[in-house]
């Protein structure tokens, strides 16, 4: 296994996820698109930590950092979501009035 | 290394159906007109996410992974998706923007680009191949990560009350 | 090996226990508001202590990275820390109409600040990519939830587009990470420092990639274009009450982080990123300017200003170490006009509410002299006039900016300053040349946003005049 398989594979799961972040409009299918971001970082995290080989472990240390950061951020993520719906009906992030992106 | 090289070891061919299909599940997770699809494509994306650290010798993230995400994460998802009663089925209109194609020009771009300048960083460099265990794992957060373990519980106290402020119905109305 | 040295701890686990020793009480006792201020006031006034003893102590030395260097205790992290307890206890003080009116979700609102304040200091005390970024969601998570604390239909929108936006950013941020250690083989900065010092990397693709995209994760946190999408609909949407805070914390947070990533490890390659840098900054200084001229919201003109500001800010990071002193000066005294400006808008729409239309203040001159002085200065401030902080602050970064080499950079902002004065004087020019529309009676405001505005006008003036007590302070102010 070479580093570079890793990294092609992280950059493709990265831009298939910026490609939902944008095209997506309802705020649910934002944040999985989100997640697959992060799961491509934790792909090239882990691959990088067992390329570089350190006594302290950082890659896999900061992927477990990452994957619990990232479920604090779904929990506020769906708090708000249900917010959103309880105030107006809608989970789709340009019915917003203001939306301007 | 020339292609034939490399896909002579056996990991390699493992490695290459695993990552075909977790880009697979990952284009249906941003193009499927069904919401409910979408997270539960997402779960094949992470279940290979988490082979693929199982072959990278890091067990313990491969279980935090299984665990967290595909227990936990998707079906918090799940259950926002039924909470704000998404349109389950297909129902095109209302789940993508129309700017599909300058979306697709973007992340083709930001792949071309991330993908060039980062392989061109390394040759045909291996990974060597080591298992870090769950101990050492544990002892590394308790010592030389104690202080990110710390702070990281108060990323999980602001979203704790931060979730309760935000949603919850006030008793006082 | 002294390792631990709880002094660089000190200022998180002052506010931190407040934070939770206040949601405890309030579940047990349910006390009045008057109770969590205290809480609070101590808690923010013992980390506030505790910054400037960190400052007194641990500036000027050498071997300062503590926790397997997680935390750096320099002059750099203690003035981040005086900063960061001073705004943050400014803007309780201007926000506490806000408070009381949020009833029982008061006490979390005041938990939520604390922490925010923690993840700031933390911010400009990381010494590791890995607590960097913890740092960064700890405030970026709290300052979600603020925005959308009132739970009314612009605040709940605001929260989300944060909340978007800003994982979004997150997520990129980490990509850049990812890259920077896989080029580097650690996360640890001063590791980083050492390591891109002695190597030479013949194919440096993956650490100028990383470096990018940290510029462009960190660029959305502080609301520099073209990443700065979010800044007008937060700003506008959010409660008057908690959005100086937001808006100051935010940039005094970012700058803090992106000061010390860019001149410590990565200064190596300071040719290769101050030029990005320098687009980035004139982008944000033009773009600012020109959509701040278009708006009749003085939330949405603010945070198209604060665009602008951001450019600036960046400007004297292109000179690298030498321009972290004029980061640092403009940075901080503008996160007090920012706060003091929002106190005002809390006093003259509501702490509570989100919009602020521009046609509200017409004739405030009549029906609050001191909140249209306060506002008024504020305005010259931002705008850049002599004898306010602003004046001194611009004119350090466009040194630094010169000293680097951008010319170009310092011409364009220096257009764009002037094309700014319009939308400064227009708000002036609205507050005292219009009559009151209709029968507007004179305005009361609290003794919060009072002595906010006060408090921060002094600062402005004083500092403006006579800036170099603070300049002298900023020279030990530098990363390790």
């Amino acid at each position: 296994m070479i580093v570079n398989q890793f990294l092609v594979l992280g950059a493709l799961l990265f831009s298939i996820g910026v490609y939902g972040v944008l095209v997506r409009r309802n705020a649910v299918l934002v944040l999985l698109s989100i997640e697959l971001m992060l799961a491509a970082v934790n792909i090239n995290l882990v691959a990088f930590g067992a390329f570089v080989d350190d006594a302290a472990a950082a890659g896999q240390v900061f992927a477990l950092f990452v994957i619990t950061v990232a479920a604090a951020e779904v929990g506020i993520g769906l708090a708000i979501v249900v917010l959103i719906f309880r105030n107006r009906s809608s989970a789709n992030v340009d019915e917003l009035d203001l939306m301007k992106w | 290394m020339s292609f034939t090289d490399w896909i002579t070891d056996a990991r390699n061919v493992v490695f290459l159906v695993i990552a075909l299909v977790m880009v697979g599940a990952a284009v249906v997770v941003v193009a499927t007109r069904n919401v409910v699809h979408a997270a539960l494509t997402l779960v094949v994306a992470l279940a290979g996410s988490a082979a693929l650290f199982v072959m990278l010798g890091a067990e313990f993230v491969a279980w935090t992974v299984v665990l967290v995400y595909i227990g936990a994460v998707v079906v918090l998802f799940l259950f926002g998706i039924m909470i704000t009663r998404a349109p389950i089925g297909r129902d095109s209109v209302r789940l993508d923007h129309v700017r599909r194609w300058p979306a697709a020009l973007i992340a083709a771009s930001v792949f071309g680009v991330m993908a060039w300048s980062t392989t061109a960083a390394f040759g045909g460099e291996e990974i060597s191949d080591g298992v870090l265990k769950a101990e050492n794992i544990g002892d590394l957060l308790f010592s030389r990560y104690v202080i990110p373990f710390e702070a990281v519980s108060f990323v999980l106290l602001a979203a704790l009350v931060g979730g309760i402020v935000l949603a919850r119905k006030d008793p006082d109305r | 090996m002294s390792n631990i040295d709880f002094l660089a701890l000190g200022p998180e686990i002052a506010v931190t226990a407040a934070a939770v020793l206040l949601l405890m009480i309030e579940v047990a006792r349910k006390p009045s508001a008057r109770v969590w201020g205290w809480i609070a006031g101590i808690g923010i006034a013992a980390a506030l202590g505790l910054s400037i003893a960190g400052w007194v102590l641990g500036r000027g030395t050498d071997a300062n990275l503590y926790f397997s260097d997680m935390l750096a205790l320099d002059g750099f992290s203690a003035f981040g820390g005086i900063v960061v307890f001073t705004l943050t206890g400014i803007g309780l003080i201007a926000g506490w109409g806000l408070v009381t009116s949020l009833r029982r979700r008061g006490a979390e609102f005041v938990a939520l600040v604390l922490i925010a304040a923690a993840g700031m200091h933390l911010m400009a005390a990381s010494a590791n990519l890995i607590m960097l970024f913890i740092a960064l969601e700890v405030a970026s998570i709290s300052f979600y939830v603020l925005a959308g604390i009132t739970r009314n239909r612009a605040a709940d929108e605001a929260a989300l587009k944060y909340f978007l936006l800003g994982a979004f950013a997150s997520a990129v941020f980490l990509y850049g990470i990812a890259l920077v250690f896989a080029a580097t083989g650690t996360l640890s900065m001063a590791g980083q420092e050492s390591f891109l010092g002695e190597t030479i990397l013949l194919r440096p693709g993956v650490l100028l990639a990383g470096i990018a995209l940290l510029i462009v994760g960190l660029g959305f946190k502080v609301s520099a274009a073209p990443f700065h999408v979010w800044a007008p609909d937060v700003y506008q949407g959010a409660p008057s009450g908690v959005t100086g805070f937001l808006a100051a914390g935010a940039k005094v947070g970012g700058f803090a982080a992106l000061a010390r990533v860019l001149t410590v490890p990565l200064d190596a390659y300071l040719d290769d990123w101050a030029p990005a840098v320098a687009v980035v900054a004139v982008a944000s200084v033009v773009v600012g300017t020109l959509l701040a001229i278009a708006q009749d919201d003085i939330k949405r003109m603010l945070a198209y200003s604060s665009v602008a500001h951001a450019g600036f800010i960046l400007l004297a990071l292109t000179a690298g170490d030498a321009g972290v002193e004029a980061v640092w000066f403009y940075v901080s005294t503008y996160a007090l006009q920012v706060v003091g400006a929002f106190a005002v808008v809390a006093a003259v729409s509501g702490p509570d509410t989100g919009a602020s239309p521009l046609d509200s203040y017409a004739g405030l001159g009549k029906r609050s002299p001191m909140m249209a002085a306060g506002l008024g200065l504020m305005m010259i401030a931002m705008g850049g006039i002599p004898m306010t902080t602003g004046f001194v602050g611009k004119l350090g970064v466009f040194r630094a900016a010169i000293d680097a080499g951008y010319l170009w950079a310092v011409v364009t902002a220096l257009v764009a300053t002037v094309a700014g004065l319009f939308f400064y004087l227009r708000v002036i020019v609205r507050m005292y040349m219009d009559a009151p529309g209709g029968d507007a009676p004179a305005l009361e405001v609290g003794r919060g946003p009072a002595w906010a505005v006060g408090i921060t006008s002094a600062a402005t003036i004083v500092l403006g005049i006579a800036p170099w007590p603070l300049l002298n302070m900023l020279r030990d102010a530098l990363p390790f």
